[in-house]
């Protein structure tokens, strides 16, 4: 690849952020939520936005909203996208689909908050199975295509997937710390985040490993110091505040809020590094 | 049942000088715009032109033309969201830049970068291998102006045609079949 494709970074970035916020906040709304401490916070503030549910289909929507638009900036013609419809075999076609179909029920979930509505766990299952569905198409609309011999690897879909749940994970603790001070739910929310971290982990370890078998000949570029970065920003910054949150040397919303900054751009530098990647065969 | 027909090229780089006659003639005469180019020669081994592998004194130098391989399974037809690019009934492999949006998938998924980005049109463009002559009755230009005589073209899904002869008489090998592509381009 001549050029670093922003758009794509972009679109790849905020539209899984987006689906694993809200997968994230399912997971929440299934096993957590029986905890009265975070309603309770709502009831008494008051309005719509101290709500969770409202926070989180409002930022997932604006961030779809966003990578879209940014995606159809890579376009060409980008007033000829309803032609991206026509070939269902084609990646790009189901990313389409699936974006307008986790787009429209992401519009739903959020009326819904607005009207002042608990939304209904069947239509956040919903909405989440769409996220997870235009997250694995992204992945492997970028797995699948054979000239691009970086990306065309058996563990491109899970990056791209583990990826898209830890960034939801912190975006959902973040907006969680910020509202309830519950720390019951947060450490075990926070556990799952952990859990996320160490599959992380095994799979940069194992990816890096298959890249430096198996490129065809292709030379990648020199991005030791991008790589670095995203090492210690990305993967081991989060396991230092993991530890002072554990030894208590730290407060849960500075510590979360320091997880949150450190994944956000660990990952956005592993997007990065990604697309630099992409060189053709 | 209807025969499939495919029209095809067989390059004898045993020929080939690396003139780039090829190169400039089929970006001539398509009028492609700065940057495009359907046809390219690469100077096998190395990614400067005429830059030879080996030590001296046993320097080679090896060219390698390069153009959209007409495949018999193309993938950039199969990954293209839109329909644009197709397949004809000869067997070339076209794009429809009216209905193209410039997206690139089809580069990504085509193992010989065959599909190039028009800055102009800012669609997709490619080796048609001079359809337009074709129906003419005529040959490709790049084929038509090679002065080695290195290129051939005919119809590769013709047991009996002079190209098909040629591929099995001097054994010639498509680039790339690993792919799976079935690829119309073969090389000696």
């Amino acid at each position: 690849m001549s050029e670093l494709p922003i758009s794509l970074i972009v679109f790849t970035y905020l539209s899984d952020i987006s689906a694993g916020t809200f997968i994230f906040y399912l997971l929440y709304q299934a096993f957590f939520s029986g905890n009265a401490t975070v309603e309770k916070i709502q009831q008494r503030k008051g309005g719509i936005f101290t709500s969770i549910d409202a926070k989180v289909s409002v930022l997932s929507i604006i961030l779809l909203g966003i990578g879209m638009l940014a995606s159809a900036l890579h376009l060409g013609h980008p007033f000829r996208f309803l032609n991206a419809l026509h070939n269902p075999n084609s990646m790009i076609t189901q990313e389409a689909y699936w974006s307008i179909g986790f787009g429209i029920l992401l519009l739903i979930v959020t009326i819904w908050a607005f009207k002042g509505k608990k939304p209904s766990f069947a239509l956040n299952l919903l909405t989440a199975l769409a996220g997870l569905g235009l997250l694995t198409v992204t992945a492997l609309a970028y797995a699948k295509p054979k000239g691009i011999p970086a990306w065309n690897q058996g563990l491109t879909p899970i990056i791209f997937i583990i990826s898209a749940l830890i960034m939801g994970s912190v975006v959902f603790l973040l907006l969680l710390v910020l509202q309830s001070n519950d720390t019951d739910v947060l450490k075990k929310m926070v556990f799952i985040f952990l859990g996320l971290l160490f599959i992380q982990f095994f799979v940069e370890i194992a990816y890096s490993i298959q890249l430096s078998m198996g490129t065809y000949g292709v030379e990648l570029p020199d991005l030791l110091t991008l790589n670095i970065s995203r090492w210690l920003i990305g993967l081991l910054a989060p396991l230092v505040v993991l530890f002072a949150l554990f030894k208590k040397s730290l407060k849960m919303k500075t510590g979360i809020t320091l997880i949150f900054a450190t994944i956000i751009i660990g990952e956005g530098i592993s997007r990065i590094i990604f697309f630099m990647n992409g060189v053709h065969l | 049942m209807v025969k499939k027909i495919q029209y095809g090229m067989v390059i004898d780089t045993t020929r080939c000088m690396g003139c780039h006659t090829c190169v400039v003639t089929c970006k001539v005469s398509h009028q492609n715009p700065k940057g495009v180019y359907w046809s390219k020669v690469k100077t096998v081994g190395s990614d400067v032109n005429y830059k030879p592998t080996g030590k001296y004194p046993n320097p080679e130098l090896v060219f390698q033309p390069l153009l959209c391989n007409h495949c018999e399974n193309p993938a950039c037809v199969a990954n293209c969201p839109t329909g644009a690019m197709h397949k004809r009934a000869d067997g070339i492999v076209e794009v429809n830049q009216e209905v193209c949006i410039g997206c690139q998938y089809c580069s990504w998924n085509c193992p010989y970068d065959a599909p190039v980005f028009d800055p102009v049109k800012k669609t997709v463009s490619k080796c048609n291998l001079c359809a337009e002559r074709i129906e003419g009755g005529e040959e490709p230009y790049c084929v038509e102006a090679c002065p080695a005589e290195a290129r051939h073209f005919g119809m590769i899904s013709d047991p009996s045609s002079e190209i098909s002869k040629l591929i099995a008489a001097k054994d010639a090998k498509p680039f790339k079949p690993q792919y799976g592509t079935k690829p119309s381009v073969y090389y000696i």
